[in-house]
């Protein structure tokens, strides 16, 4: 394959990956056009014509069609919400893709091609949202592959084209009557430009690329520029002032089903009478009104083009000391890190504290989060205990999450509530539905707002037409997903039935919310202990019903449990290996924080140079040069990190000692003079070549001494003749011939004579005025 | 053909333009600690960074001023290098800020992924041509001299010291230099392996007489991604002559040039003009002439003895060259000078070859006096052509010394050409009248049928001026 068509396959190959991948993070089909214009472009537009040129649309026409496009994303930006708004710049950047794949092709288009891919991956990269874009972080891996390859080549097709003949001109066609310089290329490969070094070369910078790539992304300070206000405090961690949910602050529907895959672990609970018993989490659910052991995240309260997304007039977390532990249930929890700084429980939480026994979390008292305070570690798994109430077996609890009188009294609360009532436009036949199944109930009386929200609960759980599945096909993406769900696909997991219920509860005018935590586990009763992993995952729903959030559950019971049952039969080495990178790439590059590389980062390199500062040879060279020693002869600290310091640092001044001894011995060789040419210096000719010297006249190597007198005497003939002296160079060069070789010793009077006329030479040829 | 910052060399900086920033990374380094307090972990990272960027510029400017050549101390030759940003490393970078500004205001991790993305290989690739640059060695090869309109190749010398990394994609360009013209020449090295050299060369063909330098040379390239171009200066210098014109004389001025020879004054052997001087004895043949026997060296020895005669057509040329030029010259006077000097250089060689032993003078008048004697060994007419090569025309004011001391100096055996730019109708005419002399005054005669060439002589421009040109390229290659 030659230079040209190889640069273009890869050229339109990397068009074609960009589009694909702006076409996966946007899940629409305009974006994989681009893969169809990458195939018409190349197949038309590369053709070339009998008068070797390439064919392609003209310049009027392109101007044209991209006034279409402008128009069209223009109407798009207009006529849609604010992800129709980004989606009609996305579409632009496609659309202006399309219109550059059909033009006739120059270098300046080919490289808007390669601009516009660019724009079109970090397009996807805003569109692409949640925990489960790993597969984005490999299709960009590759693209840079791509792309690397491709500048690289384009280069090499840029200068081979510099010096086509197609270009250039034959030096017997130049006009001769001009002087013309003509230049060449030197190939040590003759015509081959792609060879084996090259693409190994090529590999080596796209590899090294991805590293300087990696270190950037990681050690570039999180240090987020506030878009509104003064800095805000970066030393209290995010989720006190804006909390999260178990999953993250923002939620879209589907992103929860891979996180039902995973057999990662969450928590691992024991619970405890006020009398120190065991007592089974299962119990204590059914006590507090659960069927299953339930454990909160967050409320979502917002919901705008399939995502959820928390109130954003939160108020600041209330502390959680326990007033009187000997009566309440203890819960010592271990919660590894799952991307958020909730901490979870069964139950609403009294009390929290730390493994020291400090206050460990607040309570936020609108949404029910627990947030962790700064004094636990941000991340990792953490352990803490909570205090909840201790029901009495007689008088069970309503599983309803219960409100402070003082705090639902605050206008501000009631606000929220009232936020919750929000129904989105265009969910017609959602309401209708909502409202046929309450009036379907209705038969001679008025239901109340609880058993209103329980027909729908139970229509939607128990009426059989409705499926708990983890399949996430969108029937009709044209409408609303709930809507979809509900009418078109009749299948979906927690997220979607939960969503559900909570739309048509507003329908009916009761605030309702998204809730996100975890329900049931795994109980060991060896241990006593519950184990919770991430296919325990649930959304479920809260209404606002007589003062209180009750809690709904619209999701079929028996099929989830069967569902989250066969994930661990499902298990395989390649579903844990994706499960595990998942978690990399959330824990990693979605969810990095500055408190993260703070900790993975920033301190041990500051600890680091603070313990250089502290090492002992800076206070006793003799012990710390001693110490050294030891080191590098002991094999088996090698493997330490003061071992290994120690062989680097030897290994390093090794090699900068070998490093300098040869520049040195260069230097010194360089400037000794060759003893082996031992020839008498003659002093007058030495000075004769000086003075010519200082006038840009210098011997060659092949001319003789009699040789280079006359060409001194020719150009310097007319200085020379001033003063009488032009057959002095030559006069020199015969006197040096008898010196040099005649073996002569000039009288006195006649190295005068040799030195009045050099010196008469050096006045003439120096003076401005000669 | 790319652009190319001009070859100057940088302002070396000063070690007090470092105290500025020096006191500012001092002053906010001293009251950190005081400044900080209830900062931010953000603001106190910001902070710390300032004050080790301003202290890297300080030290990075004292450095560079107090190193002992150049900038080596700071970042090793770094004062040689330059870099250029074309439009498409400028809407790379314009991509990169803007992603990174979106990533900062919109807190998105991924939009930062895409911006390390860009900037990792972007800081390669200003690396690795840095690099290779760091390792590249020129060295030129060009011939001493040249004649005018004579192609010749200039060789360059790529070699590349690293022990692991190839140059790529590397174009060396140099300069040459005329009083008139200015031309480039680029080549075009693809691969120079580790620890190995290449030569590629470029041609050049010159059309003015006289001394073009050759430097500096300039090696960029823009590989691997095409983003940033960046080049390094080597000062190295150097120079081409360029004779005259040489070419042959038409049959005509050749019969001429052969005639004169029966017109100079000099003694004519008996035996005609071709068997003109005695070569030795020897017995007689059946067919000699009779009249050729030497009758005493025959009774001597008792057999007929013959004088044997070589023919010998060395004669000395003694050319004086009348470069008289007015102080406005136009085109046809300036064709005319080196027409004048073509002529004078031709007859000369030609001359030369000859009549090798032959003493061959030429003395030149025109903005100064040039002398030259020799004979026609290649040696010779070296320093001839290199005083003819810088030979510029004049009020001529020493044409008439010249030819009464020529006409001094020769013997009756000697040709003497004068040779002059002036008209024989010219207002003021050269005063000859010495019949030895011939006298050529070149606007009279027609100079295509005097001096062939192999390529028609061009005109020069009629007012010298500088010309730019850049190189056109040869040797094209499959792509």
């Amino acid at each position: 394959m030659n230079l040209a068509s190889a640069f273009k396959l890869s050229l339109y190959s990397v068009t074609a990956l960009a589009g694909w991948i702006l076409g996966a993070a946007e899940e629409g089909w305009i974006p994989y056009g681009s893969l169809l214009a990458v195939l018409v472009g190349y197949i038309w537009s590369e053709a070339e014509t009998d008068d070797n040129h390439s064919r392609g649309m003209s310049d009027l026409l392109a101007s044209f069609l991209g006034f279409v496009a402008l128009c069209a994303s223009t109407a798009e930006f207009f006529s849609e919400n604010v992800e129709g708004r980004l989606l009609s710049g996305t579409h632009l950047v496609v659309y202006l893709t399309w219109i550059v794949l059909l033009q006739r092709k120059t270098n300046r288009r080919y490289w808007l091609l390669m601009a516009l891919s660019i724009l079109q991956i970090a397009v996807g990269a805003v569109l692409i949202g949640g925990l489960t874009t790993a597969w984005f972080g490999a299709a960009a891996v590759v693209y840079v592959f791509g792309a690397v390859w491709t500048l690289s080549v384009f280069t090499l097709y840029r200068s081979a084209a510099e010096f086509s003949p197609t270009t250039t001109m034959i030096a017997g066609t130049a006009n001769p009557a001009e002087s013309a310089a003509f230049g060449t290329v030197q190939n040590e490969s003759g015509a081959a430009w792609i060879t084996t070094p090259f693409v190994s070369g090529v590999a080596f910078t796209s590899a090294s690329g991805l590293f300087i790539s990696a270190l950037f992304f990681l050690l570039i300070p999180r240090v987020w520029i506030p878009t509104s206000g003064a800095l805000a405090s970066d030393d209290v961690p995010s989720a006190i002032r804006s909390p999260h949910s178990a999953f993250a602050t923002e939620v879209r529907l589907g992103d929860i089903g891979s996180i039902l895959e995973s057999l990662d672990p969450v928590l691992q609970l024991q619970l405890h009478t006020p009398d120190h018993q065991p007592l089974s989490p299962q119990v204590y659910a059914e006590q507090l009104g659960y069927a299953e052991p339930l454990f909160r995240g967050t409320a979502l309260s917002i919901y705008e083009e399939a995502r959820w997304k928390i109130d954003p007039h939160g108020v600041r977390p209330t502390k959680l000391i326990p007033y009187s532990p000997g009566t309440m249930v203890r819960q010592d929890i271990r919660l590894e890190y799952v991307g958020t700084d909730a901490l979870f429980c069964l139950g609403t939480p009294l009390g929290i504290i730390d493994h020291e026994g400090k206050a460990a979390g607040g309570l936020q008292p609108f949404t029910g989060l627990i947030t962790r305070y700064p004094t636990m570690s941000p991340r990792g798994s953490v352990r803490y205990s909570v205090f909840s109430e201790n029901p009495k077996p007689d008088r069970p609890s309503d599983g309803s999450v219960r409100v402070n009188s003082m705090i639902r009294s605050q206008s501000l609360y009631l606000q929220y509530v009232a936020r919750n009532k929000h129904l989105p436009d265009g969910l017609s036949r959602l309401q209708e539905l909502a409202r046929k199944i309450v009036s379907d109930h209705e038969h001679n009386h008025k239901l109340t707002q609880l058993q209103a929200a329980r027909e729908i609960e139970i229509y939607l759980r128990e009426s059989g037409r409705y499926s708990y599945s983890l399949s996430l096909a969108v029937t009709d993406p044209k409408i609303d997903p709930v809507e979809d769900f509900l009418f078109n696909r009749k299948q979906g997991h927690c997220e979607y039935f939960a969503s559900a219920l909570v739309l048509m509860l507003r329908s009916i005018d009761i605030p309702a919310r998204l809730v996100t935590g975890f329900k049931g586990g795994n109980y060991d009763v060896s241990t006593h202990t519950l184990h919770v992993q991430q296919r325990h995952a649930h959304a479920w729903c809260e209404a606002w019903i007589d003062q209180g959030w009750v809690t709904l559950d619209a999701t079929p019971a028996d099929e989830r449990t069967a569902s989250v049952e066969s994930v661990l039969s499902k298990r395989s080495l390649w579903s844990d290996m994706r499960t595990q990178l998942a978690g990399l790439w959330a824990d990693n590059v979605v969810n990095i924080s500055l408190e993260k590389q703070e900790e993975v980062f920033y301190r041990p390199i500051r600890e680091f140079i603070a313990s250089i500062g502290r090492m002992e040879v800076w206070k006793s060279p003799r012990a710390g040069f001693v110490s050294f020693l030891k080191l590098l002869v002991s094999p088996r600290q090698w493997l330490s990190p003061q071992g290994a310091g120690a062989l680097f640092v030897t290994i390093a001044s090794a090699w900068l000692a070998v490093r300098f001894l040869k520049r040195f011995r260069w230097s010194v060789w360089r400037r000794t003079p060759d003893l082996t040419d031992n020839h008498p210096i003659v002093e007058f000719y030495e000075r004769f070549v000086r003075l010519m010297q200082s006038l840009n006249l210098q011997r060659e190597e092949a001319q003789t001494q009699h040789e280079f007198a006359q060409v001194a005497t020719a150009v310097l003939q007319p200085k020379l003749e001033l003063v009488g002296l032009t057959c002095g160079p030559t006069e020199i060069a015969d006197l040096f011939y008898q010196v040099r070789f005649g073996d002569r010793e000039l009288p006195a009077d006649e190295s005068r004579r040799i030195e009045e006329m050099l010196n008469g030479m050096e006045q003439a040829l120096n003076s401005r005025g000669a | 053909m790319s652009k190319v910052v001009p070859a100057t060399m940088p302002r070396r900086p000063r070690w007090y333009s470092s105290i500025p920033a020096l006191m500012v990374a001092l002053v906010l380094g001293l009251g950190y600690s005081r400044w900080t307090v209830g900062m931010t972990l953000a603001s106190r990272i910001m902070f710390r960074a300032v004050v080790v960027l301003f202290a890297v510029i300080g030290v990075f400017q004292i450095a560079s001023a107090l190193s002992p050549t150049r900038g080596t101390l700071a970042t090793p030759g770094f004062g040689k290098h330059r870099m250029v940003v074309p439009v498409e490393g400028i809407v790379y970078l314009t991509i990169m800020f803007a992603l990174f500004t979106g990533a900062m205001l919109t807190k998105s991790n991924m939009l930062l992924l895409v911006f390390a993305l860009m900037a990792g290989p972007f800081v390669i690739n200003g690396w690795m041509t840095f690099g290779m640059l760091q390792s590249a060695r020129v060295t030129r090869t060009a011939p001493p001299r040249a004649m005018v309109g004579e192609l010749f190749n200039v060789e360059l010398m790529l070699s590349n010291s690293r022990p692991l990394m190839s140059i790529w994609i590397m174009s060396v360009r140099d300069t040459i230099q005329h009083a008139y013209e200015n031309l480039t020449a680029v080549v075009l090295f693809a691969r120079v392996a580790p620890r190995s050299s290449q030569v590629g060369h470029y041609q050049l063909k010159l059309m003015r007489r006289g001394r073009y330098q050759l430097g500096p040379l300039l090696t960029y390239s823009r590989f691997p991604l095409g983003l940033v171009e960046r080049s390094r200066l080597f000062p190295l210098a150097g120079e081409v002559l360029i004779y005259p014109r040489i070419g042959r004389l038409g049959a005509a001025w050749r019969r001429r040039w052969l005639g004169a020879t029966e017109l100079v004054a000099r003694p004519q052997p008996q035996a005609g003009v071709f068997h003109d001087e005695f070569h030795r004895l020897r017995e007689f043949r059946t067919g000699d002439n009779p009249r050729d026997i030497h009758w005493r060296t025959s009774a001597r020895r008792g057999e007929l003895i013959l004088r044997e005669y070589q023919q010998n057509r060395d004669f000395n040329l003694s050319i004086i060259l009348d470069l008289w030029q007015p102080d406005s010259a136009r085109k046809e006077e300036s064709r005319l000078i080196e027409q004048a000097l073509s002529f004078a250089a031709t007859a000369i060689v030609e001359h030369g070859r000859g009549c090798r032993d032959a003493i061959l003078t030429l003395s030149a008048s025109g903005a100064t006096t040039f002398r030259w004697q020799g004979q026609g060994t290649s040696a010779s007419l070296e320093s001839l052509f290199d005083g003819l090569a810088v030979m510029n025309a004049g009020p001529a004011r020493d044409t008439m010394s010249l030819v009464d001391d020529v006409v001094y100096r020769s013997s009756n055996s000697t040709q003497i050409v004068l040779l002059t730019t002036r008209s024989a109708g010219d207002p003021n005419p050269l005063p000859i009248h010495n019949p030895r002399i011939d006298m050529i005054c070149l606007p009279d005669i027609d100079f295509e049928r005097a001096l062939i060439f192999e390529e028609p002589l061009e005109p020069v421009p009629d007012t010298p001026t500088v010309v730019s040109r850049e190189s056109q390229v040869s040797l094209g290659m499959e792509t």
